[in-house]
C-alpha cells in the first residue's frame, strides 16, 4: 500500500539524532534515497523501510548489541486499555532503536495486524481481483506454529508466517486472523489431558531462541512481544508463563485498577505453580495527574505494587483516534512523530528499555 | 480570646481535606488488591528443564508406576478379578492421609459430577484383618458418594505392606487435589521423614512439581508451635506466601508469635487477607504489645532444681500459662484453678450493671 514519505527533519526525531547525522548516515549505508519530484528544491522523501534501515546501520556502526534479550507481555484483562496501540507503537519504537524486534499477535481480532497495514479478512481471490499486493493478506497466524495444530494443516515455516510492515529491518509481525481462536479450543482439549498446554508457547520460545530448528529460528530477535486479547485464558497463560515481563496498561480509572490486581492474582499463581512468572510493569494510559480521578488511582496503585508502577506515562489525546480514522498502516508513533502522544510513547519505550536492562 | 491557627496545624487540616478527595474514591480504602509476586522468577529454560524432563504431571508420577505394578502382581497371584464393587460402610481412612480438612462445597460438586458422569476411575484400596479396606487413594470420592446415598464405589483391591500403602497414598493424585499449602508441607515431610525420598529434589520428582515448591511448602513447618497448633486446626488458613511473611515479621518481632497468632484468628473469617496487608496488620499489632510486654514481662515458675517450669504472662484481662514440656499440664490446670477458687473465696466480682 503507499504510505506517504518522510522529510529528513521527521526521520531525525523519530531516530532521536540530528538532521545531519540522518544525512551521513543514510549516504554511508548507500540508500537510495527517493527526491521529491518536479521543478522545486530536490527534498529527500524518506520511506519508512529507509528509516528502519538507517536504524539498523547505525545500530551496527555504533556496535549496539542488547544486554539482556527480553519476552514481553502486553495484557491487562480489561478490555480498552490501550494494549493493542501501545503494543503496535512500542515495537515500532523499539525497532527504531536498532533493536530486532518481533510482535506476536494473540488476538483473533487482529487489531494489531491491522495496525500494521493488513487486512486478515482479505482472501487472496478478493486482493486479485482488487489489485491489492498478496502480502496485504494474512495466511498463517501463531497457532500454525504450535504442535497443537498438526493435523489440520501443514506446519509452515516461520518466514511463511512472518510478515514485514516496514521492512526486512522494522519490526517483524506473527499475524492474526479470525480463525486463531480455535488455538483455544486445541489447547482446552490438552487442558482435559492435563498435557499442560500453558507450555506450549514457552517451548514455542525456548526452542526457536535456540536455533537449533532452522524453520523456526528466533535466535536474533532482542524482543519477542506479544500482543494478548482482554481474556484470561490458555494462549494468554502461555504467553505470559513463557514472558520476563508483562506490561499492563491502565487506563487510570477504577476498573481497570482492580484488573490489575486479578493479573497480579494471576502471576502468583504461577509462581506457585511454577515459579516462573513475568515481572509486573504498569503503565499508566489516557494519563492525566491533574485530575483528582486519575491521582487516586496513581495512589492506589504505587501503594500496592510500588516497584512495578512506570515513572513515564502516555496522556490522553485525540491524535491516536485520528491515526486510526486517516488509515496509514502505521501506529502514530510513526505516521506522526512530532506530536506530543509520540514523544510520551518514545519516553516510555526509554523507560521500558532501562527498567527492562535490555540495553 | 481567639487563638490563630499554627502552620503546622494549618497543614495537617490541609492533608485532613485532601484525604477524602484524593484518596477516597473507592480507589485506596475499600477495594481489595491482590498483591504481586515478591520472589524472584526462574529463566525459561529452567521452566522449562523442570517440566519436560520430570514426569509430567503427578499423573505419571514414578510412585502410581510402581504401585500399579505391585497391584498387578497381586493380582497374579490370587487371580481375582482387578476390579471389585465394595460397599461404601467397609471403606475407612488411610492414616497416612495428609489431608487435615475436606472442602464441603467441593465434595458436594464431586457428588455431583459422580451422579452425572458415573465413577470414571476406581478408588484404591488395601484389605484389612478386620474386613474392612482401608483406602490409598479416594477419601473424596468415598466421601462424595456417602453424600449422594451411594451405596458401592468401583475399586481396585491390592494387599499391599504398610510402606507401600504410606507411600501410594502420600502421593496418590486426588490426594493433592485442593491440598493446602501447609498440607503439603506436612505430605512431602512424610516423604522424608519415611525415607522415600531422601532429597526435596527426590520429592519434587515423586510429587510431580518443582523443588521450589517443595521447599516454599516445607519452610512453614518452621513456624512457631502455637502457629502450627491453628494450621492443624485451619490447614488452609494460610500459604506460603503468607508464612513467608510471617518469618519475616518472627526475625523482627523475635517474642511476636502470640501477636501474630492473634491476627491470624482474623483470616478465619477473613480468609482473602492478603501477605503485604497481613504484614501491615501484625506490624502494627507486634508495635502496640511492646511497650505492654515491658511493663507485665514473663514471670517464670521454677521447680525445686531451678529449672523453669511454667512461663506466665498477663495482658489486660487475661493470664497466660505456657507450661514447659514433661511438666503434667492436667496436674498443673487443676492445681491452678484450685489456688483460683482459694483466691476467689477471698474476694467479691463487683456486680454486672445491666443485671
Amino acid at each position: 500500500m503507499p504510505r506517504k514519505p518522510f522529510k529528513v527533519q521527521a526521520v531525525a526525531t523519530l531516530l532521536g539524532i540530528s538532521v545531519d547525522a540522518v544525512r551521513r548516515d543514510s549516504e554511508e549505508a548507500g540508500l537510495q534515497i527517493e527526491r521529491q519530484p518536479g521543478d522545486g528544491p530536490k527534498t529527500r522523501l524518506f520511506s519508512i523501510e529507509n528509516i528502519y534501515d538507517i536504524a539498523a546501520f547505525r545500530a551496527k556502526k555504533y556496535n549496539l548489541v542488547a544486554k539482556n534479550k527480553r519476552i514481553i507481555t502486553v495484557y491487562a484483562p480489561k478490555g480498552g486499555v490501550g494494549k493493542t496501540t501501545q503494543t503496535s507503537n512500542l515495537a515500532a519504537i523499539f525497532a527504531l532503536m536498532g533493536l530486532k524486534v518481533l510482535v506476536a499477535d494473540l488476538d483473533f481480532q487482529a487489531n494489531l495486524t491491522i495496525s500494521y497495514g493488513y487486512d486478515p479478512e482479505l482472501t487472496r481471490e478478493e486482493a486479485t481481483e482488487n489489485g491489492f499486493p498478496l502480502a496485504t493478506c494474512v495466511d498463517f497466524h501463531l497457532g500454525h506454529l504450535l504442535p497443537q495444530w498438526q493435523g489440520n494443516s501443514p506446519t509452515p515455516k516461520l518466514s511463511d508466517v512472518i510478515k514485514k510492515p516496514f521492512g526486512e529491518n522494522g519490526p517483524h509481525l506473527i499475524p492474526s486472523e479470525v480463525t486463531l481462536d480455535r488455538l483455544e479450543a486445541l489447547f482446552t482439549v490438552d487442558a482435559i489431558m492435563s498435557k499442560k498446554p500453558e507450555l506450549a508457547i514457552a517451548r514455542f520460545l525456548a526452542e526457536g531462541r535456540s536455533g537449533r530448528n532452522k524453520d523456526v529460528d528466533l535466535s536474533m530477535y532482542d524482543v519477542i512481544m506479544f500482543d494478548a486479547p482482554p481474556a484470561k485464558n490458555q494462549t494468554t497463560r502461555g504467553a505470559l508463563l513463557a514472558s520476563d515481563f508483562v506490561i499492563a496498561p491502565v487506563s487510570m480509572e477504577k476498573y481497570s485498577t482492580k484488573s490489575v490486581s486479578y493479573l497480579a492474582g494471576v502471576l502468583n499463581e504461577m509462581e506457585v505453580e511454577y515459579g516462573k512468572f513475568p515481572e509486573l510493569t504498569i503503565l499508566g494510559n489516557f494519563f492525566d495527574m491533574t485530575r483528582v480521578r486519575v491521582a487516586a488511582q496513581v495512589i492506589a496503585l504505587t501503594k500496592q505494587y510500588p516497584d512495578a508502577w512506570l515513572d513515564t506515562q502516555i496522556s490522553s489525546s485525540e491524535e491516536f483516534k485520528k491515526v486510526l480514522s486517516d488509515d496509514e498502516g502505521m501506529p502514530l508513533a510513526l505516521a506522526r512523530p512530532s506530536s506530543t502522544a509520540a514523544k510520551e510513547l518514545r519516553d516510555v519505550a526509554k523507560s521500558l528499555i532501562k527498567k527492562m536492562e535490555i540495553l | 480570646m481567639k487563638s490563630k491557627q499554627s502552620e503546622a496545624a494549618f497543614n495537617a487540616s490541609l492533608a485532613a481535606r485532601l484525604q477524602p478527595e484524593g484518596a477516597s474514591p473507592g480507589a485506596t480504602s475499600k477495594m481489595h488488591m491482590n498483591d504481586a509476586p515478591v520472589g524472584s522468577s526462574k529463566s525459561l529454560d529452567a521452566l522449562l528443564k523442570d517440566f519436560d524432563t520430570v514426569p509430567f504431571s503427578s499423573n505419571a508420577s514414578t510412585a502410581n508406576v510402581t504401585s500399579t505394578a505391585s497391584v498387578n502382581e497381586s493380582l497374579a497371584e490370587n487371580g481375582s478379578s482387578p476390579i471389585r464393587r465394595l460397599p461404601v460402610q467397609n471403606l475407612v481412612d488411610s492414616p497416612w492421609q495428609p489431608r487435615l480438612k475436606y472442602d464441603e462445597t467441593a465434595i458436594q460438586a464431586l457428588g455431583e459430577t459422580l451422579k452425572a458422569r458415573g465413577q470414571d476411575e476406581p478408588i484404591r484400596v488395601r484389605p484389612l484383618a478386620n474386613g474392612k479396606f482401608e483406602l490409598i487413594s479416594g477419601h473424596r470420592r468415598t466421601r462424595a458418594a456417602r453424600l449422594i446415598g451411594w451405596a458401592e464405589l468401583n475399586a481396585i483391591v491390592s494387599a499391599v505392606d504398610d510402606r507401600e500403602a504410606h507411600k501410594s497414598t502420600l502421593l496418590s493424585n486426588e490426594t493433592s487435589e485442593g491440598l493446602s499449602d501447609f498440607e503439603r508441607a506436612l505430605s512431602y515431610k512424610a516423604l522424608l521423614d519415611e525415607g522415600f525420598a531422601q532429597t526435596q529434589q527426590e520429592v519434587a520428582r515423586l510429587a510431580g512439581c518443582t523443588q521450589g515448591r517443595i521447599s516454599q511448602c516445607l519452610s512453614m513447618l518452621k513456624l512457631p508451635r502455637v502457629i502450627i497448633d491453628m494450621l492443624d486446626t485451619y490447614p488452609g488458613l494460610i500459604t506460603y506466601r503468607h508464612a513467608r511473611v510471617l518469618q519475616e515479621l518472627l526475625l523482627k518481632y523475635p517474642d511476636g508469635a502470640l501477636a501474630i497468632s492473634t491476627t491470624l484468628e482474623m483470616m478465619i473469617d477473613k480468609p482473602e487477607i492478603e501477605p503485604g496487608e497481613l504484614k501491615e496488620l501484625i506490624g502494627k499489632a507486634c508495635e502496640r504489645k511492646r511497650p505492654k510486654r515491658q511493663a507485665a514481662p514473663t514471670r517464670i515458675v521454677e521447680d525445686k532444681n531451678g529449672r523453669s517450669a511454667f512461663k506466665v504472662h498477663s495482658t489486660a484481662n487475661q493470664i497466660i500459662i505456657n507450661v514447659v514440656p514433661g511438666v503434667d499440664v492436667d496436674l498443673s490446670c487443676k492445681r491452678t484453678i484450685a489456688a483460683l477458687r482459694a483466691f476467689a473465696e477471698t474476694i467479691e466480682v463487683p456486680e454486672d450493671k445491666k443485671s
